[in-house]
């Protein structure tokens, strides 16, 4: 009886090897269609990731257009704080500043 | 882990199969197998590595199998329709006669009735072992079970078949 039973598995299980192998173009299909789904989520990601760089630059370029252009370094007086905006060292702040007299100068 | 064409290209072979044992529909198992490939790039990095890739995958395979099944029959009890009987996996040979082919048909379509009627537990562990022959022992580890439960599963899964 067992015999009979297991028999009757394999001829189910050949049958099913015989499904997978008669549709050879199965993979193919499997791979354009999960192509077909995952490029639109693709698309999508570059689209979001390109416009958030745009927009770190903008937002880079105004913080430097308002805060962060190099000027003269001035002294503090006496007990008032200065607060750093400028991401440049104040010797090189100082350098720019004169190497823009120096140019407006050379205008005149 | 590999990426999706390597994927494909290495495990479609199983999943479909199993997608087709479990639904005993290509369409059907076609639409798991893709669905199978999806949940498993969408887990990809949850992947850890410390077993076989494939046992993974059999999981990821089986569950999604039968929650389509799960799905399919809450369809047709919502449709009022007669539940789909199971299509043979069978294709029309001309050269065998027709009526033992028909007696074969016959004594298949039984088997499926029986498959049909076994616990996910034991529909699993008699899958692997007889449509996959894969070794009880890592038979268990995909079910992530002991040796001897496996065991005693496909016993009582043979034994229920039986009784169709």
């Amino acid at each position: 009886m067992k015999n009979k039973i297991e028999q009757l598995i394999q001829l189910d299980r050949l049958e099913l090897e015989k499904q997978v192998a008669l549709d050879p173009f199965l993979p193919q299909r499997l791979r354009s269609r999960l192509q077909a789904r995952h490029q639109p989520a693709k698309r999508l990601a570059w689209r979001l990731g390109w416009t958030f760089a745009f927009c770190l630059i903008v937002a880079l370029l105004t913080l430097l257009h308002l805060q962060w252009l190099p000027g003269p370094a001035t002294k503090p007086l006496s007990g008032q704080q200065v607060v750093r905006l400028s991401p440049f060292p104040e010797e090189l702040q100082n350098t720019i500043y004169r190497s823009f007299i120096e140019v407006a100068k050379w205008e005149k | 882990m590999p990426n999706m064409n390597d994927l494909v290209e290495k495990y479609w072979r199983q999943i479909y199969k199993l997608c087709l044992f479990y639904l005993r529909d290509a369409q059907d198992a076609e639409d798991a197998a893709q669905h199978v490939f999806e949940v498993i790039l969408k887990k990809q990095s949850q992947f850890q590595g410390q077993s076989d890739p494939y046992t993974w995958i059999y999981r990821i395979a089986v569950n999604t199998a039968l929650d389509l099944l799960r799905r399919r029959k809450i369809i047709h009890w919502l449709s009022l329709e007669q539940t789909r009987e199971p299509r043979t996996a069978v294709t029309m040979d001309p050269a065998l006669e027709m009526e033992r082919r028909q007696e074969e048909q016959e004594k298949l379509k039984q088997l499926q009735t029986g498959i049909a009627r076994l616990s996910a537990r034991e529909k699993e562990a008699f899958y692997f072992f007889y449509y996959e022959q894969l070794p009880q022992k890592d038979i268990a580890v995909i079910m992530r079970t002991s040796v001897s439960a496996v065991e005693s599963l496909v016993h009582k899964a043979v034994n229920k078949i039986r009784t169709v």
